[in-house]
């Protein structure tokens, strides 16, 4: 039944379409029903005009059994709104210069709005497309008054790493490495991080295949390429896992492709690989 | 485990560290912060732009929404006979309401799309900017679809909350009135409206916006103005890393003279040389370096920023050598020389004379053998830096360039035209050699532009934004003023009036709006120019000319847009006007 | 009759398709004789309302029309019971049994008391 009402709506939702050639086929239709009527009347031995009025009175009304049938041919809350659109944009039309005005202000004070917007979304509010970014943070070392903020070395990393009970795990990296990248097509020269060997575990970052490191495997000759690097010199090989890859001249196995919305951890560094840390010794 | 517990088994820590490690960890802390948010150093700086940007396109914003309201409202007024016929008709207050809103709405909507539009190409703008910095820097802005929802729906929300009060006003209209066409929305004797608070609103917040554009633009224009200290034209340059090529110090050292030799001897190639980065990089080589020999308190310490350069860089650079020589061809071991800037002389040696002395500094100590002019060498915007270069035949092993290393080659003719050429000599030494960072100086040098550009245009766009939507706003409100006052004007005229007398009746309630607005407007600005005074290049926050030029500025540009109903009234018709009744 | 739209449109429905079912083809005038005459003339039908009734019963799919040729040769438009009408008669006329018995058992003791 319910099937039957939907069948309905479609049908009156289409009515609304071909509502002049409905209307006159139902004018049609009306026509003949007082033809007929007006036949009987006469042959009862009225006059054909009494005879026809008769058959208007019959009926209800010519013009409201038309208003009748219109109506429950379309969908009369969806034909006022379409009513009041139409009417709007025709009313706008009219006034051109005003409606442009309007449109315009509205749309360069959105417009820059959503701009800037979008850059501090960018900036500031995004977090980085890491694990759970509330359970991740980010740790500096600070010296004397400096409010602001030294990296780890190394020996501090280990020992933070094996001392604090507050973290499930801490991972380093090493912000730059440039390296060179043979191969098929132009040599290039490309930026990329060395990691501890637990990196892609702790930030648990999406893979497109692959995997991160073995936690443990420091100085694995594996490397973990950037979806743009991939797409790039990789043309996005999906079996690119296992094949070699030569980096300043040294071989490195491919272990995985990272997401590609992840290029840094603070987001601003575009780094296109990462080994581990013990590759950069 | 919360965050302040993480915080406080850190502090517990670094006191352990301290203690077991009181060389190394003496003094150290922990810092903590969400993961994924901008390196420290660089957030104050990138949130307070942020911040300013946001109070300017929130201006914008309001600007242009006071903008609509006074045209919907100036055309809810003009449209009460229609109403009021409607009404008469049998036409339902709420079937009228109704049909406003609806006009309303589909401004909105018009207003959301293009908005939309609009931030998807200025987003994409804004991607292709590029930071000056030798390390890559990725500042794409991808397109973030909720915000974009966001932002249309605050179009059409704006739009319906701002049609919801003349809405509500044409619907009840004074039938007698709206019949005789007098219009009841203005004729309640008030002296300040609605529509005029708007205006003085509006102008007041293009006082502000016009203030700030203005301070940028005499930013960006002081900017161009810097001595950077060398001639970018005609000069070209490339770089290679050949470290991560796997070369040692010897090999590097013998690529790079080998290619200086055959650059040079290229046709078109006036000179060539080599250094580790070119200047106006936002590098961030610097020691502390003392003069030898004389005494050791800190007068005579300064940082000074180090590059690295071969024989001909300061001749292909055009940076002036004062005095001394130039590098030769030093050796790897040989004793170490060096060359500085002026104000390094002036900083260690007092401005004198440093050729054959002696100073340290980062584990090593030069020989000074020349002087050369001061150049930019970070960024445009720093005051002038110490400078020490230093031989590369004699750095490259010792202290090796994590950027590579950059060839500069000046030309007789255009740069960019050499492109390939140079490139093929350097594939011809080394086919496998990764090339990056070609491009001409000027390129280069524009980059460094970045920052005083960026701000220039953004908030030059919307300064210019919010001038033309205030002219706009002011305009309508005066021609309204001045269609509605049709009638009074015919009588004044009709008693004898001049058509001057009616002009400048227009044109002096629109003066006053302005005088009003900027008597607002300017000390607002005056207040907001200090937060934007560590973007600015050369100028002072509340710089006079930008000050002193803005309220007149506006003021014309008001003048032009009370001119044209000004002009209207001026030739009103008195019979015409009078037969309206 | 308009007082009671609701009962009266269910009615009215199940008295279209009925007589679709036992007469077969009809146009919307004889439809609207035909029920007159069937309810013993009590029922003064307003002929106009049998047609957004027809119209309902057609997008609901229970009913399909074509154009033909009436009795007295005028061209008028023909209504037929589909296969899904059909069932709709049976089902709506059990219903209507069962409402009618129920009903009637409320009326009832009212009478024989």
């Amino acid at each position: 039944m319910t099937m039957r009402k939907l069948r309905a709506v479609w049908i009156r939702l289409l009515g609304m379409i071909g509502a002049q050639r409905d209307d006159e086929e139902f004018a049609a239709e009306l026509a003949s029903h007082v033809a007929m009527d007006t036949d009987d009347g006469v042959r009862a031995g009225l006059s054909p005009a009494e005879a026809r009025r008769q058959a208007l009175i019959h009926l209800g009304g010519a013009e409201q059994t038309q208003q009748a049938h219109r109506e429950r041919r379309g969908l009369p809350w969806l034909e006022t709104l379409v009513r009041d659109f139409t009417y709007g944009l025709r009313t706008l039309g009219r006034h051109l210069g005003v409606t442009a005005i309007a449109i315009l202000s509205i749309g360069l004070g959105i417009g820059a709005n959503a701009t800037i917007f979008s850059m501090v979304s960018r900036f500031v509010l995004r977090p980085a497309p890491m694990g759970d970014p509330t359970t991740l943070l980010g740790l500096h070392t600070t010296h004397g008054s400096d409010p602001c903020c030294n990296n780890f070395s190394f020996p501090a990393y280990t020992d933070l790493r094996d001392q604090a009970k507050s973290f499930s795990g801490v991972a380093a990296y090493y912000e730059l490495i440039p390296a060179s990248i043979g191969g098929g097509g132009q040599p290039e020269r490309v930026w990329g991080q060395g990691v501890t060997s637990n990196f892609f575990d702790v930030t648990e970052l999406p893979m497109v295949v692959g995997r991160g490191f073995i936690t443990g495997q420091e100085n694995a000759p594996e490397v973990v390429l950037g979806a743009g690097l991939w797409q790039r010199r990789f043309n996005a090989d999906k079996a690119i896992v296992g094949k070699p890859v030569i980096l300043s001249g040294r071989t490195f196995t491919v272990v995985g492709v990272v997401t590609p919305a992840f290029h840094s951890v603070d987001q601003i560094l575009d780094t296109e690989f990462w080994v581990p840390l013990g590759n950069t010794r | 485990m919360t965050r302040a517990q993480a915080a406080a088994e850190l502090n517990t820590l670094a006191q352990r560290f301290a203690l077991t490690n009181p060389k190394t960890d003496k003094e150290n802390r922990f810092s903590i912060d969400q993961a994924g948010s901008l390196p420290p150093r660089q957030r104050g700086g990138v949130v307070l732009f942020l911040a300013g940007l946001t109070v300017v396109v929130l201006l914008v914003l309001a600007i242009a929404g006071a903008n609509v309201a006074n045209l919907l409202f100036a055309q809810a007024a003009s449209r009460q006979r229609d109403m009021a016929v409607r009404l008469a008709l049998g036409a339902t207050r709420g079937q009228l309401r109704r049909q406003l809103l609806t006009e309303s709405v589909l401004l909105g909507l018009g207003g959301g799309v293009l908005g939309v539009l609009l931030s998807l190409w200025a987003t994409r703008a804004l991607s292709a900017l590029h930071l000056p910095a030798p390390v890559p820097i990725d500042l794409r802005i991808d397109v973030d679809w909720r915000v974009l929802l966001f932002a249309f729906a605050l179009g059409v929300l704006s739009g319906l909350l701002l049609g919801m009060v003349p809405a509500w006003a044409a619907s009840r209209p004074q039938l007698a009135n709206a019949l005789k066409s007098k219009d009841t929305l203005a004729s309640s004797g008030r002296r300040i409206s609605l529509r005029n608070l708007l205006v003085v609103a509006q102008i007041a917040m293009s006082v502000v916006l016009l203030s700030i554009t203005g301070l940028f633009l005499r930013s960006l224009q002081s900017a161009a103005t810097i001595d950077i200290g060398f001639r970018p034209q005609n000069l070209l340059m490339m770089s290679v890393d050949p470290r991560v090529h796997g070369y040692t110090p010897e090999r590097t050292v013998a690529l790079f003279s080998q290619l200086q030799q055959r650059v040079t001897s290229l046709p078109g190639v006036v000179s060539a040389a080599w250094t580790d980065v070119a200047p106006l990089s936002g590098g961030d080589r610097s020691d502390r370096f003392r003069a030898v020999g004389v005494d050791t308190s800190d007068n005579n310490s300064a940082n000074a920023e180090l590059f690295m350069v071969t024989r001909g860089y300061f001749e292909t650079m055009g940076i002036p050598r004062t005095a001394g020589g130039d590098f030769g061809s030093e050796t790897a071991t040989g004793p170490k020389i060096a060359i500085v800037n002026r104000a390094f002389v002036e900083r260690i040696f007092g401005g004198a004379n440093p050729i054959g002395r002696h100073v340290s500094g980062g584990g090593a100590t030069y020989e000074i053998i020349g002087v050369a002019g001061n150049v930019k060498s970070r960024t445009l915007g720093e005051d002038v830096r110490p400078v020490l270069y230093r031989s590369i035949e004699q750095s490259v092993s010792s202290d090796p360039s994590l950027m590579g290393y950059a060839l500069v080659v000046r030309t007789a003719g255009p740069p960019a035209a050499l492109k390939a050429t140079v490139r093929r000599q350097i594939q011809a030494l080394d086919p496998t050699m990764a090339i990056f960072n070609d491009e001409t100086m000027e390129e280069h040098v524009r980059t460094a532009f970045f920052l005083p550009r960026l701000a220039a245009t953004l908030f030059g766009t919307f300064g210019f934004i919010g001038l033309v939507l205030a002219a706009v706003g002011l305009y309508g409100v005066m021609s309204y003023a001045v269609s509605r006052r049709t009638r009074e004007i015919g009588i004044r005229m009709a008693l004898g009036a001049q058509p001057g007398t009616a002009e400048w009746l227009v044109l002096r309630q629109g003066m006053i709006l302005t005088l009003i607005a900027v008597a607002l407007g300017w000390p607002a600005a005056w207040m907001l120019a200090k937060v934007a005074s560590s973007f600015l290049y050369g100028i002072q926050p509340h710089d006079a000319l930008t000050f002193a030029v803005v309220p007149p500025f506006l003021a014309a540009i008001a003048l032009v847009a009370c001119w044209i109903p000004a002009r209207r009234a001026a030739s009103v018709d008195p019979m015409q006007a009078l037969r309206m009744e | 009759m308009n007082e009671k739209p609701d009962v009266w449109q269910g009615t009215l429905a199940l008295m279209v398709l009925r007589t679709l079912e036992t007469l077969g083809p009809l146009h919307g005038y004889g439809l609207a004789r035909r029920i007159e005459q069937t309810s013993g003339n009590l029922l003064q039908l307003n002929y106009g309302t049998l047609y957004p009734a027809l119209l309902k019963l057609e997008q609901e799919g229970f009913i399909r029309s074509r154009w033909g040729v009436s009795e007295n040769n005028r061209r008028a438009k023909f209504y037929e019971l589909t296969k899904a009408g059909g069932r709709q008669v049976k089902n709506a006329a059990k219903e209507w049994e069962q409402t009618t018995a129920i009903l009637a058992r409320f009326l009832a003791p009212a009478e024989e008391a």
